[in-house]
């Protein structure tokens, strides 16, 4: 047994985070794997000019040019952000509501909060010319007047509460206590605007930018707002169902999932209604002809087919997801709400990756049509991305159950 | 005797003090009445010219240092591909002896901001034919890479009616000029209000004195923000590690122009500021064949540009931008001929 501290904790965390039963263990180490390729070929190949004054390689081997400087990398930036925001709705649920079967499953939002922050700012990093450059610079916040810096401030700030949260929840439960209100009321306060903010600083990003006209709306943040508060919780219900077939003893109250289910379909439901507003707006009339040239490529197809695919993809499985949230047969079990999580999940995934910066982008400043192409080597990295810090959060994930598991089987 | 002496040297020395005073009053009055003609003669000397190598450590700002210390790198680097040639087509060939030559010119200046200037560039879309030499004199100037098909200036082929915005504008035409077609070269507008500038979460970018937008390619940390807020893509980015041959090196070179670029760094045109710093004209002012470009000091009255401005109007691209910038489009009605193509 690790000592009794909040240091004592943190070595508990990763000691049974560690340990588990084989196929665990295996999930570990393919997990690694991936990270360790991916790693690999980010720090030797991409950015081998960079790291190892290499006279070949560069960003010039994915498919990041001229017309369309942010792409996948950036991409998974503006979806995981949103995952991250989300963390908010179940300690709200919990801790502001006082709805007590939230409770279990906070710390679970929190710990996938952290992973989400952490692919966030590693998916800027790989995205960077000169990470080495940026590690001095970026700290010292140069210039106010750059959202970037805000950014920065926000996402860090809102993943030191996070953990911090998380380190102290399960501390307590390892103890034998309970949560003192003397914590919850004051991150409370603190933790729920930065929820809203590291979502809404990372709109303004990109919205407040004349160049980019179908990004240029004020409907841009609370549209990251809505689709960020579904797709959060459907991968957070996800997890939770995937861990009561597995555990074979966690029950988490159906109630959880019926309430969670209606911030989901309430949450895309608005998204999808943003989205229609934005492109009536665009395409009636306009003053802006950039604007609606750029949502017309995204609609019918231009130089990025792949961004057309993924729009119609938000479409539909955005509506099928909704429809599927208010069919009663569907409400009434958990593996159907599950699967409406799972629908969810891909919906807002192909809408927040691609198909939120590409508009911006399939048609440059200029008039002239841009294409992108994903290359091997970007989706490779960014599953190195993804690997490493699942490996994290399986680390995370694990520790809290068996925790919770040492704390139901004292109540018994 | 002795004494009318000392009365003598006492006149004359009171004489002498009184000339110098009515001199400096005199110097005083003319810097006075008019001190921007009088800052205008003055140039300011590169204390390297006259004192050589020892200047550095008593006179050098950090700049400056980081620019010598660039120029001797560049030296080696570009001898060592000089070397290269001269190896595989002989000592004595032409190819050898130039690049050479080349390598021997480079000098990294920090030329600072003429003072109470206030620089600006016009085109005329009447007389331009789109023959893009504009963009070769560019990119040979201000040592953009060879390998990666980079160019700072872009010239867009659009519709002479009818058309919004840039919309429709072409690039990749091969005839020009055609009828019913204007021609519009874009690079960096250097605007007023620069979004590039704003957007910089590190600060590389900026706007000097003189109007021109810079970038220091040694702070700049590659996050592309500047080319996504850019409303006129006019900046570039290094995806790869830029090459330039000795042959084709301009080793004439300012550390925040046309120094050759690191890989993953941003750049764009700086209105050549190797040579207008030093009272010289842009490169594609000076190649243009049909002088469809005018540059000069807006706050100066017998420029070029203020004639343009008075007598036949400008506008800018993307005004409702806000970035007032300051290259200007005029139709001057002189226009060059056209043939009926395609």
């Amino acid at each position: 047994m690790a000592g009794r501290g909040i240091l004592g904790t943190l070595i508990y965390i990763f000691r049974e985070g560690l340990k588990g039963p084989a196929a665990y263990k295996m999930l570990l180490a393919g997990l690694a794997l991936m990270a360790v390729y991916g790693v690999y070929l980010w720090v030797f190949v991409q950015h081998a000019p960079v790291f190892l004054g290499s006279e070949s390689g560069g960003l010039v081997l994915t498919g990041v040019n001229e017309d369309v400087p942010w792409g996948l990398y950036i991409s998974f930036f503006t979806f995981w952000v949103g995952v991250a925001a989300s963390a908010v709705i179940f300690s709200f649920a919990a801790y502001v509501f006082g709805d007590m079967h939230f409770k279990k499953i906070v710390p679970l939002a929190e710990a996938q909060a952290v992973v989400a922050l952490v692919i966030t700012v590693w998916g800027i990093v790989a995205n960077l010319g000169h990470p080495e450059r940026a590690l001095v610079l970026m700290p010292q916040l140069a210039n106010p007047r750059s959202m970037l810096d805000w950014d920065f401030i926000v996402i860090f700030t809102y993943m030191a509460l996070n953990a911090v949260a998380f380190v102290y929840t399960v501390h307590k439960y390892r103890l034998g206590e309970d949560l003192p209100r003397k914590f919850i009321v004051p991150f409370m306060i603190v933790s729920t605007p930065f929820a809203i903010g590291i979502h809404t600083v990372t709109a303004w990003i990109f919205h407040a930018l004349t160049s980019r006209p179908a990004l240029n709306t004020a409907l841009l943040a609370p549209r990251f707002i809505a689709t960020a508060f579904a797709s959060g919780p459907a991968l957070l219900l996800l997890l939770v169902y995937i861990l009561e077939k597995t555990t074979g003893w966690l029950r988490v109250d159906f109630s959880v999932y019926r309430r969670t289910l209606n911030v989901i379909v309430i949450s895309l439901a608005t998204g999808l209604f943003f989205t229609l507003a934005e492109f009536h707006e665009a395409l009636w009339y306009t003053t802006e002809p950039l604007k609606r040239e750029q949502l017309l490529a995204t609609l019918l197809g231009g130089g990025i087919p792949l961004l057309t695919t993924l729009f119609w993809l938000w479409l539909s499985l955005g509506v099928a997801a909704a429809i599927l949230g208010m069919l009663p047969s569907i409400r009434s079990s958990k593996a159907g709400i599950a699967f409406t999580a799972l629908v969810t999940f891909i919906a807002v995934f192909s809408e927040k990756t691609l198909a939120t910066i590409l508009p911006g982008f399939v048609i440059n400043p200029l008039g002239l049509q841009a294409s992108y192409n994903i290359t091997p080597l970007e989706v490779f990295v960014s599953i190195g991305i993804h690997a490493t810090v699942f490996i994290l959060f399986a680390i995370l994930v694990r520790s809290y159950i068996v925790t919770l598991k040492s704390v139901e089987e004292g109540v018994k | 005797m002795k004494e009318r002496r000392e009365r003598v040297d006492e006149g004359r020395r009171r004489a002498i003090k009184l000339m110098g005073l009515a001199a400096l009053f005199s110097a005083i009055g003319v810097v006075e009445v008019d001190r921007e003609a009088f800052m205008k003669m003055l140039k300011r000397v590169d204390p390297r010219e006259v004192l050589g190598d020892s200047a550095e450590l008593a006179l050098s700002s950090p700049v400056d240092e980081r620019a010598s210390r660039k120029a001797a790198e560049l030296k080696s680097l570009c001898m060592k591909a000089a070397e290269a040639i001269c190896d595989a087509s002989g000592r004595e060939s032409p190819e050898c002896i130039e690049a050479l030559k080349r390598c021997e010119r480079i000098r990294v200046t920090n030329e600072p901001p003429r003072k109470g200037v206030r620089y600006a560039m016009a085109i005329d879309v009447d007389k331009c034919i789109g023959c893009r030499r504009c963009v070769y004199a560019c990119a040979m100037e201000n040592n953009v890479q060879k390998n990666a098909g980079m160019e700072w200036i872009k010239v867009l082929e659009v519709d002479r009616e009818g058309a919004q915005e840039l919309q429709g504008a072409r690039e990749d035409y091969t005839v020009a000029p055609k009828a019913g077609k204007v021609y519009v070269p874009v690079a960096c507008m250097h605007c007023e209000n620069p979004p590039c500038v704003m957007v910089c979460p590190v600060r590389a970018t900026w706007k000097e004195e003189d109007g021109i937008v810079v970038i220091d390619y040694d702070r700049c940390i590659g996050c592309k923000y500047c080319i996504v807020a850019c409303p006129y893509g006019a900046r570039r980015f290094n995806l790869l590690p830029p090459e330039i041959s000795p042959l084709e090196l301009n080793p004439d070179m300012h550390i925040l122009g046309n120094v050759p670029r690191p890989v993953h760094v941003v750049e764009k045109c700086t209105w050549c500021i190797q040579r207008t710093r030093r009272g010289g004209i842009p490169a594609c002012v000076e190649v243009c064949p049909v002088g469809a470009r005018s540059f000069g000091d807006l706050n100066d009255p017998e420029s070029p540009i203020r004639r343009i401005i008075e007598e036949h109007g400008v506008f800018v691209l993307k005004p409702e931008a806000g970035t007032k910038p300051r290259l200007f489009y005029y139709f001057s009605g002189a226009k060059t001929e056209r043939k009926t193509m395609g």
